[in-house]
């Protein structure tokens, strides 16, 4: 009996749970990276975001409370209780940035990427097909934990 | 705990990627040549125009030791001193000095700025 419920328990989460965990490492690794890049060439990303028309008046404030909404989005998606808060917010806040990009694209096209490390390498095509990539991860990985939405917090059954 | 082993190795790896990066910057430098207009060609307040300096990629090869009129300059890859679009920023100040006439060569750019290749007239 023991070693059945076992099988099942393994069954039902592993691969479901486990890809959404999978996902969420993924983004904590993307909020993760970016926010300590954007920190480390501070100065860049906020003369960077000064010289969009859309963002100068908020340039100041922007550039410090960006990395710390992605550090946040970081710490939610590494506590398994906090894991779909932080996809969610992870989804909004990355459609966002995917709705400024499009603006970028159609108006300032020349304007270097204000995103952090080796991102600012892509262009900003490429960057848009990044980020709804991501944000099909953050919905699949939604969706997964709220299948199991009861299972989520439980433990493996205890052996008899 | 098994639930924190991506979370874990994702810190990890961005912990990694970042001191993997971060060397390489310390000590970029780009390359900027002056670019005469066709009145007063080396007038002080031309060789002190920032707009005058161009961002190139290969060196026109101005020595170090001749201090006559402005050539190139190798400008540290710092926020503070270039702009993302490769023209300089307002905070670096270039000081020229008079070699002869009205030929002046760059004596002067803010500290860590790079280093300053004049030519001979």
């Amino acid at each position: 009996m023991g070693i059945t419920l076992k099988y099942k328990w393994r069954k039902k989460i592993n691969w479901q749970i486990l890809s959404a965990d999978f996902i969420c490492g993924a983004l904590l690794l993307v909020f993760l990276y970016t926010a300590w890049s954007k920190l480390m060439d501070y100065e860049q990303f906020r003369y960077t975001l000064s010289q969009s028309v859309l963002l100068k008046p908020l340039a100041g404030i922007i550039a410090w409370l960006l990395p710390v909404t992605e550090f946040a989005i970081a710490v939610l998606l590494f506590i398994p209780a906090f894991r779909r808060i932080g996809l969610w917010v992870s989804a909004t806040v990355i459609t966002a940035f995917t709705i400024y990009l499009g603006y970028m694209i159609l108006y300032m096209p020349k304007l270097p990427c204000t995103c952090g490390g080796v991102l600012a390498e892509l262009s900003w095509r490429q960057h848009i097909v990044f980020n709804l990539s991501l944000i099909v991860l953050s919905i699949t990985s939604i969706l997964l934990y709220n299948k199991h939405k009861g299972m989520m917090n439980k433990s493996p059954p205890k052996k008899q | 705990m098994t639930r924190y082993l991506f979370g874990i190795f994702a810190i990890a790896l961005a912990f990694a990627a970042i001191s993997f990066k971060a060397p390489e910057k310390k000590f970029a430098t780009k390359l900027f040549r002056y670019n005469p207009p066709s009145s007063n060609p080396y007038s002080k307040p031309n060789v002190e125009d920032k707009s005058k300096w161009q961002y190139v990629t290969t060196s026109q090869n101005c020595p170090t030791n001749v201090n006559q009129k402005a050539c190139e300059m190798q400008v540290t890859d710092n926020p503070s001193f270039i702009n993302p679009d490769n023209t300089l920023s307002t905070s670096f100040s270039i000081t020229a000095s008079l070699y002869t006439g009205s030929v002046h060569y760059v004596s002067a750019i803010p500290s860590g700025g790079g280093t300053i290749y004049n030519k001979a007239n």
